[in-house]
Formats: structure tokens, sequence, C-alpha cells
């Protein structure tokens, strides 16, 4: 199966080893990859800001870039939120909905999700075992997940992988205070939910935490180093392809 | 009239209403720092969240979404509608005897109270908890008026004695512990030092029984209004609200207009998830369906019944379509519970009444974007509260709406030159890669040559505050993926 690869732009900048991982495991899978390389943001920083006519602007840019029949997948959920349960109404009350927004919205999957249901993969019809990935992870389920019926589905996925042992930390339906330019904004409030989420994770001593969000990955790794918990976080693509001795990421790039 | 003394805050202001512009921020740094607050709101916030979750599930199955969403359709049918069911309210109230007043504003909702008040010659007044009250700030305009009023709530009556304000809708006083309640009855009462949950109770109740025989005026809110019938529906746990509204000679409720439910299906349905989206109850110990004063026939109740009914901003919000959902709140609390930013800064933060997500919406709506404006900032949008929220309001859409609103009005202009900016970055493949390369140059000059970044200036500053920042990887994904001559299009 044909899929084009949306990355999103934290992603691209800030964690390129989970973009990769995400392409290596597709193909894995049997899917042929294909990266449109004008994509750069849907829009979503804008939106929640409040600036729709610019969010409007970029999510129809990424529409045409992403125009064709092939299915859109996104290692991101809040990035598949984003267009799935927004991208309609920031023009519903102007203008007509262009043809490209509305194929984009029905084309776009976060990862789990597409492969769950659109290449209708079980857990185990993929990976036997834990093998080289960490066979005790915590799991981190991402807000916007919320959007798209996915907040407990994800995690059940990870539940059936044979052999791994899947921990569910302390409040783990409290968001990690992420949130984009809330984070910046208000520091104090969002470092104190990410210490919530940093705090459980530790209590629970699971080695690895998996998450599948680049935004919330950003948050809780720069909780984790301040607070010197050096606990790895691990998108969940990485950690099937560590599973699957698939290899990703070029070493020496990631500075 | 002198204005009786309003409790202050952290920030010098008034912990309700505090007047000028106002920023979550300073409180919030002050409520983070407070290790028994912060313990006290996380556990029963969690608590009462889970209790929600657990009472939904096991009431309606994989139903609960649907139920939520039949019962956001009937509060939206009746706001929508709000005209036509309001007459007919009025109609079948007044035709029972109740007497019906309209207030526009807060303060004319005060003023015909105590008019009331007044020409009955109250002395004493039993109150049971209503929001809307404390939203029109009702109690010190009766004390003002030389009427003793008493909270008869628990939760209200301690915050009374002790010059406190509630902080959250259900649990007004979820901020406080056992030993400042001990503290409070021992220094206003009289009573013995205790800690224990029994004997404090006990203590409140000897002193309210006495009040309510001798209350000459019971005052409540409503939870519902209901057309068909001209009821107001009154949900209670500690039966102070049957003392209130059937022991005086004269009841008062003071009600907002948006509590009109067409009839009592639609009563049934809102009830099955009032309770249990509140505290986890399938329903309050007591729900009071008030229809009308003491008839000739009957035995006991009040003698005259007054319904007040309050816009107070209100039309203001039915006017704009985009926000009329938020009216279709009936002030469970279950958006508080479930979010992680009430849990953190906790309810006087929010310098209203009404805190968390809901507070976030309606605070500016009802009293002011201008001097409200960081409250619909401060959100993660993580969801948390229209997953919660029984009426299925979309509470972060709403949220985002107000966002659009500011920026509009009065974003401050670095901000707006920062997303202007970044549109500008996203709107070109080329304009996105200089902008890449110039973050990239920017954190590393300011990284002293660690990968980690441990205090960073101007928009990441308070990202830095608690976090460190890794650098952004040396090479993109896309130039990865062109390195690696991966298919593009």
């Amino acid at each position: 199966m044909r899929v084009l690869l949306f990355i999103p732009c934290l992603a691209d900048q800030f964690a390129p080893g989970a973009a990769e991982a995400t392409a290596v495991f597709l193909e894995h899978l049997g899917c042929e990859v294909i990266y449109p390389p004008d994509q750069t943001c849907c829009g979503q920083a804008h939106r929640n800001s409040g600036a729709t006519q610019t969010a409007r602007r970029l999510i129809l840019r990424m529409a045409e870039i992403f125009e064709g029949e092939e299915p859109i997948v996104t290692p991101s959920g809040s990035c598949a939120a984003m267009v799935r349960r927004h991208a309609v109404e920031l023009f519903s009350s102007t203008e007509p909905v262009p043809d490209a927004v509305r194929s984009m919205v029905s084309r776009t999957h976060e990862l789990v999700e597409f492969i769950e249901n659109e290449l209708g993969l079980a857990p185990d019809e993929i990976v036997g075992d834990p093998g080289a990935a960490p066979p005790v992870v915590a799991w981190h389920p991402t807000c916007h997940l919320r959007e798209i019926d996915r907040f407990e589905a994800s995690g059940r996925f990870l539940d059936s992988v044979p052999g791994l042992e899947v921990r569910r930390l302390r409040h783990q339906e409290q968001c990690c205070g992420f949130g984009g330019t809330f984070a910046s904004k208000f520091g104090a409030i969002s470092g104190a939910l990410a210490e919530d989420r940093c705090s459980a994770l530790v209590d629970s001593a699971a080695p690895v935490l998996i998450c599948n969000d680049t935004g919330c990955t950003m948050n809780i790794e720069g909780r984790l180093s301040r607070r010197d918990s050096p606990i790895p976080v691990l998108h969940i693509s990485e950690w099937f392809c560590q599973a699957l001795g698939l290899s990703y990421g070029e070493a020496g790039t990631d500075q | 009239m002198n204005q009786p003394e309003i409790p202050t805050s952290v920030d010098g202001k008034p912990i309700l209403f505090p007047g000028g512009k106002f920023d979550i921020r300073t409180r919030a740094e002050v409520f983070l720092q407070d290790e028994v607050l912060q313990v006290a709101v996380r556990e029963a916030t969690t608590l009462k969240d889970q209790a929600r979750r657990d009472a939904l599930e096991k009431a309606f199955g994989d139903d609960v979404a649907e139920i939520r969403k039949l019962a956001g359709a009937i509060k939206q049918h009746t706001i929508d509608h709000l005209d036509h069911y309001l007459e007919q309210w009025i109609d079948r109230a007044e035709a029972v005897g109740t007497r019906v007043h309209l207030a526009t504003t807060a303060q004319e909702a005060n003023r015909i109270v105590v008019e009331i008040a007044r020409e009955e010659g109250v002395r004493l007044c039993v109150k049971s908890k209503s929001m809307v009250t404390e939203e029109t700030q009702l109690v010190p305009q009766l004390e003002a008026a030389g009427i003793e009023t008493v909270e008869t709530d628990l939760g209200e009556f301690i915050l009374q004695i002790d010059h406190d304000a509630p902080s959250h809708i259900v649990m007004p006083m979820i901020h406080k512990d056992r030993s400042s309640v001990a503290r409070a009855f021992e220094r206003v009462l009289g009573a013995r030092y205790t800690e224990e949950p029994e004997e404090l109770t006990a203590i409140a109740r000897d002193h309210l029984r006495g009040k309510y025989r001798e209350a000459d005026l019971g005052i409540s809110g409503g939870n519902f209004l209901v057309a068909e019938s001209g009821s107001v529906v009154i949900c209670t746990n500690e039966g102070n609200g049957r003392f209130c509204t059937s022991a005086p000679k004269t009841h008062i409720a003071v009600v907002g207009i948006e509590k009109l439910i067409t009839g009592f299906d639609d009563l049934s349905v809102l009830l099955h998830l009032l309770a249990r989206s509140a505290t986890g109850q399938p329903l309050t110990c007591y729900t009071q369906i008030l229809t009308g004063p003491k008839q000739p026939q009957e035995l006991d109740g009040p003698e005259q019944m007054h319904v007040v009914l309050v816009d107070a901003g209100r039309t203001k919000i039915l006017a704009d379509p985009e926000f009329r959902s938020a009216l279709r709140c009936i002030r469970c609390g279950a958006c508080l519970n479930a979010c992680p930013v009430y849990r953190k800064v906790t309810g006087h933060a929010y310098g209203s009444v009404y805190s968390g997500p809901i507070g976030a919406v309606i605070t500016p709506l009802l009293s002011g974007i201008d001097k409200n404006s960081t409250l619909p900032e401060a959100s993660s949008l993580c969801g948390a509260c229209n997953e919660a929220c029984p009426v299925d309001i979309d509470l972060s859409g709403l949220l985002v709406g107000l966002r659009r609103k500011i920026r509009k009005q009065r974003g401050s202009w670095p901000e707006r030159m920062a997303l202007r900016l970044l549109g500008f970055a996203f709107s070109h493949t080329i304009s996105y890669r200089i902008a890449s390369k110039l973050q990239r140059f920017f954190l590393l000059c300011i990284s002293g040559g660690s990968r980690t970044i441990h205090s960073a200036p101007g928009p990441f500053a308070g990202w830095t505050r608690d976090r460190d920042l890794n650098l952004p990887a040396r090479i993109s994904f896309r130039d990865r993926w062109a390195r690696k001559g991966g298919r593009i299009r």
C-alpha cells in the first residue's frame, strides 16, 4: 500500500529519529512510503492560538501538498487530531471547505490507528516478542488522541504485544503539560504538570517511556533532564523498530 | 450601605472579582508552592473524577457518550428557544402562586431579594448553596441591609465564618483542610477543638438547627426550572436545602435563566447525569421539585415562594451563537475535576466563582474578555473537560474561540509578530528551511556548546523555567530522507 508520510514540524526538527522509525516501520509492514518534501506545518499552533486565518492558509497548503488517493499517516496524535477534527471548522463560517481539505481529512491517520484499522494488523502479527527492545515500558497516552477516539486504543494495542509489559502511570489521563505555546506562556503550570508525569514515571520503575506524540516527548524529556532522571523516551515506532531489529536514524546526526 | 470586607488573595486583590486586569499566572505561582493545597485539591479532584467515570460506566456502559450527547441536545434546545420556555415557565409558575421577578443585572437580583426581605420584615435568613448568589454577591448585600444571613451548606458555612470564598463549584471548600475548620469552629462558635469529621459536622448541625427554627426567610438556588410545570428543582446532599425551603415562611429561589428545561422527561435525563458527574452518586440525597408555595390543602411549606430569574450577562452569551453552548452548563464541576490546570492552580487562581474550564469560558463572557484574557489562554487544550462534560459542551473549542476574540481585540504585539513570522515560515518550503536553520543557530548560541539548554531567553524562557530544552537535530528528518534517497513526489 502506498502511504504519504506526514511528519510534524516538531518531529522534523527535534525528533527526526522518531520520524525515521515511523517510515522504516511502515516499510517493514509492506507500505511504500512517500514523503512529500514541501510539507511544513498543519497549522495547529496557529489554530490553538486563535490565529484562524493563518491556520486556514496552512492547512490548505498542506492539503494541496498531500493531494491524491493514498492514506496519509502521521506519528503524532495531535497533528492527526488537528486535521481530522479542526481542519474543516476553520472554513465553515466564511467559505466552502476546499475539496483538497476534505480529502485530506478523510485520509489522515495516526500511526497506530492506521496499522490497526487500515492495515488490519494485530500486534502479534507484527512482532513475536520484544527482541532487542525493552520488555517493560511505561505508556503515555497523548491527550489529543481523545479527539480521534483513540485515547485508550493505542495503549491497548501495546498491551497485546506478546511478551511486553506495559505499565500505566499514576494519573495517566492527566495532560503532561505540553499544549504547544501553553508550555512557554504558562511555564510554571506546565512545568508542574510535567513534573507530575515524570514523578509517576520514576515511581513506575519502568526503564523507558513510550509515547506517540513528539510534543509530549519533548516536554517529558525536558523535565526528566532537569530533574536528573535519565529515563529514555521512545516513540512507539522506535520501540517496534528495536523489537524487529530494524535500524533507523543515522549515527551522529542528532546534535 | 457599607461594603462588607471581601477576602483578599495572595496578589492583594479580592479572591473573587479582582477588578482591573488580572493574570491567573500571578496567583498560580503562589498556589503551586502550597503543598497542603496541592495535595488536598489533587486528591479530591482525582477521586471525584474517577467516581464520575465509574458511576457513568456502571449506569450506561458503552452509551455514556450517547447520553451526554442527548443531555447536550436537551439543554441546547431549551437555550435556543429560551424566550418560549421562559414565558411558559413564568405562566405556569404564576398559575400556582409563585411570584416571579426578572433581574437583568446582578445588582438588580440582589436588590429584589433585599426588598422582599425588607417588606417581610426579615431578621434572619437561612441560605442553601447557590452559585448564582455567589456570582451576584448576595450575602454581603443582605448583611449590609441588616439581615443576618447564614449559609447552611456545610462547606459554604465554614467559608462564611472564615471570610473565605468557594474555590470549586461543587466542593466549595476543597482548598481547606480539617484543621482550618477546627480552628474556625473554635474561634467563631466557641467549640472545643476537634478534627474529627463527625464531631465537626455535629457542631455545625447544632448551630444551624437553631437558625432554621428562627429564620423567617429561606434562600436557595435552583438546578433546573421545569417549563411544563413552573417548578424549581433543587438537588442537595445535606438536607439543608429542605430546611431552607420549607421551614421559613418565605422562600426565595435565585436562579439563572439558563437553568430552564422543557419538562420532566428532560429532567429525568439530566438528573441521571448531574450527581454522577458531580460526585459519582446515582442521585443527590435530596431532589426537591418545588412547584409554588404552600397550597390550601397542604400542611407545610412556605407561605410565599418567590423566584428571581437572573440574566446578568447570560442573554449576551445567548446572542452569540459561537458561545451559546456554554449556557448548557449544569454546574456539576466535572470539568474542574478532570482539568490538569485546575488541579494545579486551584479555584481561587481564576478570580471568579466559576473556575476550571467552564470558568475560563464563562467568566470572560460574563464579566469581560479584556480583564480576564489570561483565563482562556491557560489551557493545554487537552480535552479532558470535553470528555467529562455531561452536557457535551466543547469547552476546548470555546477556549480557542475566545483566544480568537482576544487576538482580534488586544493580542500583544510581540505575540502577534511571532505568530505572523511563524505563519510566514510555514508558508513556503524555503522559508521553513531558513527559519529552522535560524532557530537552531539561535539555540546553539545560547546553549554554550551543550546539547541541552538549561536557560533560554524570550519565548523559550517559560519553557526552560522548569525544564531543559534539547537542541534541534543537526540534520532534520527531511534532509535525512533526502540523503537516504527516500521516495518523494
